[in-house]
């Protein structure tokens, strides 16, 4: 389980444009990781000018994570509005600068710490599952009512 | 603050100059939550938070800004009133040290100020499922390893014991389910 924070000066003169790409997203660049994010945003905020804060929570270690999120062409379009003497389309380049403009957070609070995006999902694709044989077991025979939950829930 | 709400997921993004001298308690505070969850015990039962995240932002020449970031299911006034209800010790002990910080209650004030220094998101993502609230994830989380106990339990039962078997079941989680 990994958690990433990462503050960046946005060049002054873009900072309108980011936050109207931001906020035109039609699809999530997170979407195209190869990693389950369990909650993530993007935001630029006041702090000696304008810095993009994105934070993140997922399921694989920091390094995994940042080195998935470079490779992004997507996620260079959002990063390249922040100051930088490299080229952060570079993926090496970005990965360096998602590094060295990490923080690190002294307090997170997360209800399941150790469960992760797929078996949250599994969970609830199970309780649906059991919610709704419940509301049919009222019109099922006993003999239904087995073969039905044995259908759904296989051991 | 219009991008505060992203379907059922809310997301706060509260940023707070410290004054001078602050840090150092903050980050005993902080300590203290890492190692126990004793003081976070009311919000965390009360289903709600689905993330909470405090770092510590550095400013040049300046004692450093903190960002409070949260995730939870429902309406945000809610939320931040009933974190300052439930928990205003721990509201002190954080934020006592932030800029014109009005204390946690009355909670009016609290929304207020909240409203003040939160930039909520201008991209906000979550892997979750749609249907997914902080509720429902803890009920469904809750109701796993019964389900899975319950699935072995009746292996190989006739019909009519599988019958006994399910109402017993579904009477125990039906505040899962």
């Amino acid at each position: 389980m990994g958690d990433l924070v990462v503050v960046a000066p946005v060049l002054p003169t873009r900072e309108t444009a980011l936050r109207h790409h931001l906020r035109g997203l039609a699809a999530s660049p997170l979407v195209q990781l190869p990693h389950a994010t369990h909650f993530a945003r993007f935001v630029v905020v006041p702090l000696d000018g304008p810095r993009l804060l994105f934070s993140s929570r997922f399921d694989v270690s920091v390094e995994s994570y940042i080195g998935a999120l470079a490779r992004l062409p997507a996620a260079a379009t959002i990063w390249c509005h922040c100051e930088s003497g490299e080229d952060l389309r570079d993926p090496a380049r970005l990965s360096e600068y998602l590094t060295d403009n990490r923080l690190t957070s002294p307090y997170l609070l997360a209800p399941w710490p150790k469960v992760s995006v797929a078996e949250v999902n599994e969970a609830l694709e199970r309780q649906a599952r059991l919610s709704a044989l419940v509301v049919e077991a009222a019109v099922l025979g006993p003999i239904g009512l087995a073969h039905a939950f044995r259908e759904r829930f296989p051991r | 603050m219009e991008r505060r709400q992203f379907g059922r997921w809310g997301a706060v993004t509260a940023l707070t100059p410290l004054r001078r001298g602050w840090t150092p308690w903050l980050r005993l505070v902080f300590l203290f939550g890492s190692l126990t969850n004793v003081a976070a015990q009311p919000i965390l039962r009360s289903r709600v938070i689905a993330l909470g995240r405090w770092t510590l932002l550095p400013r040049a020449g300046k004692p450093p800004a903190m960002v409070f970031e949260t995730n939870w299911s429902g309406a945000w006034e809610n939320y931040i009133a009933d974190l300052g209800r439930i928990m205003p010790w721990q509201w002190r002990s954080i934020w006592s040290g932030a800029e014109r910080f009005p204390g946690p209650l009355p909670v009016t004030d609290l929304l207020s100020w909240v409203d003040v220094y939160d930039h909520g998101a201008d991209h906000f993502y979550t892997g979750y499922d749609d249907t997914a609230t902080t509720q429902n994830v803890s009920r469904a989380l809750a109701l796993r390893p019964r389900l899975a106990r319950f699935i072995a339990e009746v292996d190989g039962l006739g019909p009519d014991e599988f019958g006994r078997h399910w109402r017993r079941f579904t009477t125990e989680v039906q505040g899962l389910v």
